[in-house]
């Protein structure tokens, strides 16, 4: 008997548990920060890379991408507006220039969010070798913009956050 | 040291008395490392010779509580976070003018001796005031070109604190 009202009480205790747990996660930045993590998942590339493997990668980030999304990293000298029927031209001049590339996405924060708006912030540390084999790897302190599209976040705005001014 | 002695040290019995120190002993470590002492390895050579590409630091934070980073401190410049961060030495302070020539630093138009700095530069940068507020940094590697190397002012709001050694 005394067993039985414990175990009740364990089991109440561990199901509050699991819903606070569950009303506490923030579902919407969970989704921000997997889209941006999966952006800069498809951002690397290296030689080895096959046109499929290519034309995939194309589709998944246009996916992520608005109709229309504004770039401005001035450590790539990138200032304009993408759109989103351009990114295959855009990714295989990259592709041309950087024989292998990775990014990687660190302190991913999401600063705001509104549905169907949301802002984050995150360091993205690029790896990178051009063409002829120089490396190139740097680290930027970027923002982005994304709005909520048929039930999916894409990104309208990234930004290069200015650290250090020359 | 005894057989029992030993064994009671690798092998000691689950009391709730050891539980609570080990949970002390892990909650500390916790703060201490994550708030105090953040533990970071170096990538990059702007910081060669004096910290070279793969060694290991902590980041002190409490070194600028009551104080403002001067020259020629090396500290720590945070980026979206802290786990990224840049390693940089103050060359001036706010007011100061900052300013290259062939390599050679200038502050308030007086030359600085840097021992600190190994190489050949041929660095010309304009001179600039630094905003206040903020602090001008530089690598110690100047030998690499000035258009590959990250420096500049940056916010004293962006300094997350300096090497341990």
């Amino acid at each position: 008997m005394v067993t039985k009202k414990y175990l009740t009480v364990v089991l109440i205790l561990v199901a509050s548990g699991v819903i606070i747990l569950l009303l506490s996660v923030d579902w919407e930045a969970r989704a921000v920060k997997k889209q941006l993590h999966s952006l800069a998942k498809e951002m690397t590339w290296t030689p080895n890379e096959n046109e499929l493997e290519f034309a995939l990668r194309v589709r998944h980030v246009q996916e992520k991408i608005a109709q229309t999304c504004q770039v401005d990293i001035p450590s790539y000298n990138v200032s304009q507006t993408v759109l989103q029927k351009d990114i295959p031209a855009y990714l295989s001049i990259a592709r041309s220039y950087y024989r292998n590339l990775s990014v990687d996405l660190r302190d991913l924060k999401i600063e705001s969010i509104r549905v169907p708006q949301a802002h984050g912030i995150a360091t993205a540390y690029v790896k990178a070798t051009d063409a002829y084999g120089q490396r190139n790897d740097q680290a930027l302190a970027l923002e982005f913009n994304l709005q909520k599209i048929e039930k999916k976040w894409v990104i309208t705005e990234a930004k290069e956050m200015q650290v250090l001014e020359k | 040291m005894t057989d029992s002695a030993v064994k009671n040290f690798f092998f000691p019995k689950i009391t709730k008395r050891y539980l609570l120190r080990v949970a002390v002993v892990a909650i500390t470590a916790f703060i201490i490392f994550k708030f105090v002492f953040i533990p970071f390895c170096i990538q990059g050579e702007s910081m060669a010779p004096t910290y070279v590409t793969g060694s290991f630091n902590f980041c002190f934070t409490m070194r600028y509580l009551f104080s403002r980073p001067v020259q020629p401190d090396v500290v720590l410049v945070r980026m979206a976070g802290q786990d990224v961060m840049l390693l940089k030495r103050v060359v001036a302070t706010e007011g100061q003018s900052v300013e290259f020539k062939e390599g050679r630093l200038f502050v308030d138009g007086k030359k600085i001796n840097e021992p600190y700095v190994s190489g050949k530069s041929d660095w010309n940068v304009p001179l600039t005031v630094v905003k206040p507020g903020h602090v001008y940094v530089v690598g110690d590697n100047r030998s690499m070109p000035a258009k590959g190397h990250a420096f500049g002012q940056t916010s004293l709001k962006r300094i997350a604190g300096t090497p341990l050694w």
